[in-house]
């Protein structure tokens, strides 16, 4: 449980770790990682690795941090979804608006 | 005249019977001309066995000094040629019945079996129109109308469905969590208000004291200071009115800040949906196209089969109602068979005017008899060769899967 961030300002790059659940509770932990920033000048990775549940919620914080971070012109990868996770992905058409590692 | 006599036929019957089964049976299956060569040979085997019956020394006796003799002879020779006559009439006259009677067994036969062939090929291939009927029923999508009822737009439609009201939740769920965060940061605004509330007491409790400082000060002056007291309580008032303003106000803001925190709940608990109800709806939307899917490769690959069993059917049919033709052959082989009855009949009555003309020549000689005997022969082959001419065999075929027929 609990996210956290790491932000190296001079790559301009910022990384979130999810806990095991990414859900509407913690929505303002989430968000709260970039407020302070710029999210449109940022290389952002948000890392699933331990992440077991998503729900809608989580969506469409992902949404909003698209739009913040500049809609289509967005850089934001998802790190390492696991498939439960990656199939919601792919039901819901966010594998089309984002970039995914391993 | 003991030439034919019971002790001849006795010790010669079997080759005799053989003799005239096989000249009958060959004289149904080969030619008649060779039935009746054969009957002259038999002849002829008859007179040379009657010859090599007698003894050298009463050969010269033979040589039709014997009137009796001669007449036993022209007898027996006439009785044989009646016996056939009549033998033969009877039999060609059974065999002309038999072959009729097999053309129109053969006919009625032909006839029942190429309608009912006809039959068959039209039932087969309404059943293949049954079931492309069924099959574009199925499909629907062939015509392009009835595809409202169909199974694969059922489900297209139950995707789209599900398509959209995925989005719309992932959409819904964006919209709150932009509006979540838009209500954070008036909370935090909020926040702020209240802080600056501090202040404004703070003023407020410093104009108190003002004010109480300054009753004191009015209060020591004396009588010069009583209308500075005046003023002094009006400020202190307005001080504790300002703090009672602000505890309202402080109230309202806890108030305002208590509603937006439900706002913030209510819009999280609508944002906030368990996607696995569309994992699952998905799933099984599409299990049910890949079924559907399978259903049809296999519907189509039993319509192609049903096809190929059709065409087969079609094709085994054509070659039926082909072979039926075999009906005109067997007439034209029958009306043929007949034509050569008639031949046999006028070479038996050919051979019957020779034997006549034989009997009636008062030449005694035996070599004269036996030159009779092969004039008869002659006149049979040319009345063979010239129906062999005339009755040309049309039909060439041995089979029904080869061969030509001529136009009858």
């Amino acid at each position: 449980m609990g996210i956290s961030s790491k932000f190296i300002e001079h790559e301009k790059k910022l990384t979130i770790v999810l806990g095991d659940r990414f859900d509407f509770s913690c929505h303002s932990e989430f968000r709260d990682t970039y407020c302070s920033l710029d999210p449109d000048q940022l290389e952002i990775t948000i890392d699933f690795a331990k992440t077991e549940y998503i729900d809608s919620a989580a969506l469409g914080m992902l949404l909003v941090l698209r739009e913040r971070a500049g809609g289509d012109g967005a850089k934001i990868i998802l790190r390492s979804c696991r498939p439960s996770v990656q199939q919601i992905m792919d039901i819901t058409h966010l594998d089309r608006l984002f970039k995914f590692s391993n | 005249m003991k030439i034919l006599n019971a002790a001849y036929l006795k010790k010669y019957r079997l080759p005799l019977i053989a003799s005239v089964a096989v000249l009958l049976v060959s004289g149904l299956i080969l030619s008649p001309a060779a039935a009746l060569s054969g009957l002259l040979v038999l002849c002829f085997w008859i007179i040379m066995t009657i010859r090599s019956e007698q003894p050298d020394a009463a050969f010269k006796q033979l040589c039709f000094k014997n009137k009796a003799e001669r007449e036993s002879l022209d007898n027996a020779v006439r009785g044989l040629v009646l016996g056939l006559d009549a033998g033969f009439t009877g039999v060609a006259h059974q065999m002309r019945g038999e072959l009729t009677s097999i053309r129109n067994l053969v006919s009625d036969a032909v006839k029942t079996l190429q309608q009912s062939f006809e039959g068959l090929s039209q039932q087969v291939n309404m059943q293949q129109a049954i079931v492309n009927e069924l099959v574009s029923g199925m499909k629907g999508t062939e015509d392009g109308q009835s595809n409202k009822g169909s199974f694969t737009a059922f489900t297209e439609h139950t995707d789209e469905v599900l398509r959209y009201f995925i989005d719309y939740v992932v959409n819904l769920s964006a919209g709150s969590m932009n509006m979540v965060g838009q209500i954070d940061d008036m909370s935090d605004r909020m926040d702020e208000v209240d802080n600056l509330l501090d202040d404004v007491k703070a003023i407020a409790d410093q104009t108190n004291l003002l004010a109480l400082n300054a009753a004191i000060e009015a209060a020591r002056a004396g009588d010069s200071g009583r209308g500075f007291a005046v003023v002094a309580d009006e400020v202190r008032k307005l001080s504790q009115r300002s703090a009672r303003f602000n505890e309202e106000i402080r109230t309202v803001l806890a108030a305002a800040q208590e509603n937006v925190n439900d706002a913030r709940a209510t819009v999280g608990e609508l944002a906030s949906k368990d996607m696995n109800f569309a994992l699952k709806s998905k799933s099984r939307v599409d299990e049910m196209m890949k079924h559907i899917s399978t259903v049809n490769k296999k519907t189509e690959a039993h319509i192609a089969e049903i096809s190929d069993i059709t065409s087969c059917i079609d094709s085994h049919v054509g070659d039926a109602v082909r072979s039926l033709q075999f009906e005109d052959i067997v007439g034209q082989l029958t009306e043929f068979t007949s034509g050569h009855l008639g031949c046999v009949e006028s070479m038996i009555q050919s051979i019957d005017e020779g034997i006549k003309d034989l009997l009636l020549s008062s030449d005694d000689g035996i070599d004269a008899y036996i030159k009779g005997l092969e004039d008869v022969c002659k006149r049979v082959a040319a009345l063979d060769e010239a129906t062999r001419v005339k009755l040309h065999n049309p039909v060439s075929q041995k089979n029904m899967s080869e061969g030509e027929v001529e136009l009858f």
